[in-house]
């Protein structure tokens, strides 16, 4: 019984990383709190759903449309509406999100009205066992893809040209455009990124579950805990943090019952405001 | 050859006019110094030059090409590098990380991040950085991140180096040593704009001098021309017997 717990949070922990990531890297780097990032998890989703429903692929396999949508629809939403606001500072930007995130959700609505939809692969309901616990295939193959992205999303930002000039302007943007950087379209480009992760990983969150337009909501308490635990705009960090909720919620869903998740969610994040608002790496973040 | 050239520059705050219609012209290889006294707009100006602040009124042109209007990045590109008075590092890379950025995009070409890594190298080799590469920039001293400005200028192979009171905080023997380097840079054919409040130094480096006054330019010379300027001597003498005085004053009543 402990064993299924901690593997179903470790499990679920790899995809909240993921999601926490992509919100924390646009936190961090830019200093912007967007909170639409909810609700294009989903229009990530919604993609592989219409997809795999009119084209016939197999959910899975949707993957590159919806990261590839959702980094265009990210880097116009930068370009076209943050960056003209975004010397107004914190407030105004998250009033933007926040106005944005409810205009999503109407657009979803119109298209796919408050329905639950789902999708269904043949490999759905399939399992294995190991040692007594039960890993279902699509909830190790998030796992895996979420905790691939992850590390490829670390070393993007240590290794390449692209990375090293969305880190510089993140610590530094005065600095960095006097080295040559176009911080406008770093900006562009950092916002794209995490809409197309955030994008890849509403592929691999209705493999699992069905979805509504609403759904994205529910998204946040995790964005905001993982993004601060983690410490902004750490990778690493978030990596960690998102582990540790997933077994939060685990565990939690094991002692006081599913309906407690929410609650057992929401006095963790309070916790960590209050006894570690740094982070795990809190003085190593990006921005 | 000219390779930078002001006509009526002015910037404007509101209604304050921090440089007002200011003509200069730097001549390509010369170490132009640039002095006034705190508030005379020396590093105003230079945030004209590199595009930071737009220009209210006037012109300027690179090696021919007019800056108006040209985003700091873009300029940047065209050869003209800066080192700042405060110093700007990356806080959270290592010291090779912040000169390997601008070697990757201050320069007009893309080029891969192995190249960049090999410039990086040299340059730090050359400002005496090569030991401390890997260290992360909190861990330096202030001699050295001031080393670090002028190796994330370098990097970026400037036409023109605008250096931003460098040597400010830094011992007797640090400003020899900076000097020094300053003259290599410039026999390497590099134009150089110094603003410096240490005298010495930028009476010793520079060809010609400027002289900034509540945003007028008050003077324009060869060092020893400067020297003698009587208005110069006005603003600047005048204003550290002042300061003298207040101390003196400040020192008796401490008493």
């Amino acid at each position: 019984m402990l064993g299924q717990v901690l593997v179903n949070g470790l499990l679920q922990g790899g995809f909240y990383a993921c999601i926490g990531v992509s919100f924390s890297i646009v936190f961090g780097i830019m200093k912007i709190i967007n909170l639409a990032q909810g609700t294009q998890v989903i229009l990530g989703a919604y993609i592989t759903y219409a997809a795999s429903h009119l084209l016939g692929l197999d959910p899975f396999f949707t993957l590159p449309l919806s990261i590839i949508g959702l980094f265009i629809l990210g880097y116009m939403i930068q370009k076209y509406l943050i960056n003209l606001v975004a010397k107004g500072g914190l407030i105004i930007t998250s009033l933007l999100t926040f106005g944005l995130n409810l205009i999503l959700i109407n657009i979803a609505l119109l298209i796919w009205k408050a329905d639950f939809r789902g999708t269904n692969p043949w490999y759905m309901g399939m399992s294995f066992e190991v040692a007594g616990v039960t890993i279902p295939y699509v909830r190790l193959l998030i796992f895996v893809i979420a905790i691939l992205f992850t590390i490829v999303l670390e070393l993007f930002f240590r290794k390449t040209e692209t990375g090293n000039s969305i880190r510089a302007t993140a610590l530094n943007p005065k600095a960095a455009q006097l080295m040559g950087i176009d911080i406008g379209k770093t900006y562009c480009l950092t916002f794209a990124i995490s809409s197309a992760l955030g994008g890849a990983m509403g592929t691999l969150f209705i493999l699992a579950k069905p979805i509504s337009p609403f759904t994205g909501g529910d998204f946040l308490i995790i964005l905001f805990s993982v993004a601060i635990l983690g410490g902004l705009g750490s990778i690493p960090g978030a990596l960690l943090a998102g582990i540790v909720l997933g077994m939060v919620e685990s565990f939690s869903t094991m002692f006081f019952g599913i309906a407690f998740q929410n609650v057992v969610l929401n006095l963790v994040f309070i916790l960590i405001l209050i006894f570690l608002p740094t982070g795990f790496m809190g003085k190593r973040f990006y921005g | 050859m000219l390779i930078l050239e002001g006509h009526g520059l002015t910037k404007n705050f509101g209604g304050l006019t921090a440089v007002h219609k200011v003509d200069f012209e730097i001549q390509e290889g010369e170490i132009f110094g640039l002095i006034g006294p705190n508030g005379a707009g020396k590093t105003t100006l230079l945030n004209l030059i590199n595009g930071i602040f737009p220009i209210t009124q006037g012109e300027m042109f690179f090696l021919g090409q007019r800056l108006n209007g040209l985003k700091p990045h873009q300029i940047t590109r065209l050869g003209i590098g800066r080192a700042f008075q405060i110093v700007r590092a990356f806080e959270g890379m290592t010291v090779k990380e912040n000169v390997l950025v601008g070697s990757l995009f201050g320069t007009k070409k893309r080029k891969d991040i192995g190249t960049g890594m090999k410039e990086t190298e040299k340059i730090l080799d050359f400002v005496g950085l090569g030991p401390k590469k890997d260290y992360m920039i909190p861990e330096i001293t202030i001699a050295d991140r001031k080393r670090l400005e002028l190796a994330r200028a370098l990097v970026m192979d400037p036409k023109l180096l605008l250096l931003d009171e460098v040597m400010a905080g830094l011992n007797t023997r640090e400003v020899e040593d900076l000097m020094e380097m300053i003259f290599k840079v410039n026999r390497q054919g590099v134009t150089i704009l110094v603003i410096e409040h240490v005298m010495k130094a930028v009476m010793g480096i520079s060809h010609r001098i400027m002289v900034l006054h509540y945003g007028r330019k008050i003077a324009l010379g060869s060092p020893k021309e400067i020297a003698e300027n009587e208005e110069v001597i006005k603003c600047y003498l005048g204003e550290r017997f002042v300061r003298k005085e207040a101390e003196r004053k400040g020192h008796s009543r401490a008493k």
